[in-house]
């Protein structure tokens, strides 16, 4: 009863550390702001029955997005500008399309911060303010969308290469999970001499051994030096293993699959396997999130360009909206509440 | 970089000056050379300087804009005071109506959202391992906060104050008690404890709320926030046990929290002056972005 009070307990604590973090920074307030808005402008068309309390919260709110918007353009700038924590710098450690994403979405913050700019009467950009694609989408905000679009089709390919990588390492994990989780019916199996084990051991430690030795060909000994004498000593390993299943030294054979810390290596491939699950999951937002805004973007100019601001149109253009801005939030608690976990080192032995 | 010098070395007995060996004179011996070097290096210096000014600057800007309290202050501030000053100081090149008016509604919306963050810190009990003046000064913060976020809804028209504060001020607290005197079977005829009972069941206690504005609450609520939090700085400061470092963030708390309490005390106090404002409310500004620029920077 305590234990079920105690773990209540932690996820109220959570889930209130999360509302805090939610209207303490800007990023969550501005998805909220949104998410409502929508919500009343969506009210609004499809009944068309409104409190003049929800109409003002709407303007309120929509201002309050602008200015969000408007003043992004030096946190854009400094992700690409200035070194993380670890003194690395944004293009040398990520990939190509990270980066094209991101400099398209610096583009766009620029672009984006002129709009609202001109919107609040601070710059006056005369004849190209007024200039309107098709029936009736503004240039200044047809460029930064465009941008936008396009910043979100890189991240969509950066997502789609980070969850490849995600799904492999989590399906390794899961293997080595198994595994060490049945090292210890294994080592008994070995001790006991049963065959069927000891013809499955023997044909796994020839694939490995192969594979090894395949990578150690195609490797580079200038520069990959430490990984191949890595990979010969665990060659060695297999090979001395094989000679003892030929001797049917079982017992010698028990005692050396023994040797490794069952307990900690069951551990270390669970948490890898949770940090992959983690980076697959945030790999999904972000996909969902990106292809989301390209769908709203590409549909909100052609209802636009074509004057087609019918009811139905604006409804299903409000709700695809109050759903991406939904995914949105929902990646960016997500990215603040569940963080990965250090991998764990092997242990030192002694002696 | 040091030019190779030419040695006198004795040659057929004698002192001959005898070029280096490779009888290659470096840039650097020249007088140009040396120039260009100088040059190249100052450049060098002053561009790496500037990069890392540039870094530093968008780092606080970046940690600024991320944290709603700073934005919200400094936007408070700015069409409160700063804009009004920068009128009068005929700075002003183009018109502010449409961004005071956007960015008050951005104040109004971040600071009503702060009344979640009181529910999360008395909620999760994070005031257990706090002084009790931090405590105090977070009651203060919080009664502000959700007197302001009374005050928007009232100019959203969500709610009506005034009913409220009627509904509040007739809440009788003991009005159970006259029904409890007479479902007992001995006591309900005896008269006197039935009068008793009827005068404690009237009893208003919420009543005060009719004579007291909630602007009065919200702004004296800040003020003792503002005046609870300098005095937990100055505590801090004083106390040998904290860090330098956890001084000097205190320090810049201070700073802030006093140029916020001399702008309420001026107002107060009925000053009108534009230019006098601005400058306070300038230095608010500059404090809070101070802070958390230091915050950032040591964290």
């Amino acid at each position: 009863m305590s234990a079920v009070n105690t773990s209540e307990c932690n996820n109220l604590k959570k889930g209130l550390d999360i509302a805090n973090y939610s209207v303490s920074s800007i990023e969550p307030i501005d998805k909220i702001s949104k998410i409502i808005y929508r919500s009343i402008d969506f009210v609004s068309n499809l009944t068309g029955k409104v409190s003049i309390a929800f109409t003002m919260l709407s303007f309120r709110l929509k201002d309050t997005a602008d200015i969000i918007e408007g003043i992004a353009l030096p946190g854009r700038v400094k992700e690409i500008a200035c070194p993380d924590e670890n003194g690395k710098y944004f293009f040398r450690k990520s990939s190509w399309q990270k980066c094209a994403d991101r400099v398209f979405l610096v583009a766009a913050s620029v672009f984006k911060t002129v709009y609202i700019g001109v919107k609040l009467s601070l710059l006056n950009l005369g004849k190209i303010a007024k200039v309107v694609i098709g029936k009736g989408v503004p240039l200044l905000r047809l460029i930064p969308d465009s941008l936008i679009a396009i910043s979100s089709f890189f991240n969509c390919w950066e997502n789609k290469n980070v969850l490849k990588e995600a799904n492999a390492n989590h399906k390794l994990a899961t293997e080595k999970v198994e595994r060490w989780s049945n090292r210890s019916t294994l080592i008994e199996q070995v001790r006991k001499g049963n065959y069927w084990e000891m013809v499955e051991l023997e044909k796994n430690y020839k694939a490995k051994v192969e594979q090894l030795k395949t990578e150690i060909r195609e490797s580079d000994a200038a520069t990959d030096g430490p990984a191949i004498a890595q990979k010969s000593a665990l060659i060695k390993k297999y090979e001395e293993r094989m000679k003892k299943i030929k001797l049917h030294d079982n017992v010698g054979l028990a005692n050396d699959l023994a040797k490794s810390d069952i307990n900690f290596k069951v551990q270390k491939w669970s948490v890898e396997q949770s940090n992959a699950q983690i980076t697959k999951t945030k790999a999904w937002l972000g996909i969902a999130n990106s292809v989301g805004k390209i769908y709203v973007i590409t549909f909100a100019t052609t209802i636009f360009g074509l004057g087609l601001t019918t009811t139905p149109f604006m409804l299903a253009l409000l709700g695809t909206g109050i759903v991406v801005d939904s995914i949105g939030l929902t990646k960016i608690l997500h990215d603040y509440a569940v963080k990965k976990q250090p991998s764990l080192k092997e242990p030192v032995r002694v002696g | 970089m040091s030019s190779p010098s030419l040695a006198l070395e004795p040659v057929n007995g004698n002192l001959t000056i005898v070029a280096p060996a490779n009888n290659s004179i470096s840039s650097s011996s020249t007088w140009y050379g040396h120039i260009v070097n100088e040059v190249k290096d100052r450049t060098h210096e002053l561009c790496s300087k500037i990069a890392s000014c540039v870094q530093q600057t968008l780092d606080v800007l970046g940690a600024l804009i991320i944290d709603a309290n700073t934005v919200g202050t400094i936007f408070r501030r700015l069409n409160g005071q700063v804009y009004n000053m920068l009128a009068k100081l005929k700075l002003v090149v183009c018109p502010l109506g449409k961004l005071k008016r956007a960015t008050g509604h951005l104040v109004g919306w971040v600071d009503t959202l702060q009344v979640v963050g009181h529910v999360d810190y008395f909620g999760a009990k994070k005031y257990k391992n706090e002084s009790d003046i931090k405590v105090a000064s977070r009651v203060a913060i919080c009664v502000a906060d959700v007197s302001g976020a009374l005050l928007w809804m009232q100019e959203l028209r969500f709610i009506s104050l005034s009913k409220a504060a009627t509904s509040l001020g007739n809440i009788r607290l003991f009005s159970f008690i006259p029904k409890v005197i007479t479902a007992i079977p001995l006591v309900r005829n005896i008269s006197s404890l039935q009068h008793v009972a009827a005068y404690v069941g009237e009893i208003r206690v919420f009543g005060v709320f009719n004579k007291l504005s909630m602007c009065f609450i919200a702004n004296g609520a800040l003020a003792l926030f503002n005046a609870f939090s300098a005095i937990n700085a100055i505590q801090t400061i004083s106390k040998a046990s904290f860090s330098a470092q956890e001084k000097t963030q205190a320090a810049l708390n201070l700073s802030y929290h006093l140029s916020e309490l001399t702008l309420a005390a001026l107002i107060a106090g009925g000053v009108t002056s534009a230019i006098g404002l601005g400058v306070v409310g300038t230095a608010s500004i500059v404090t809070a972005v101070a802070r958390l620029a230091y915050q950032t920077q040591t964290k």
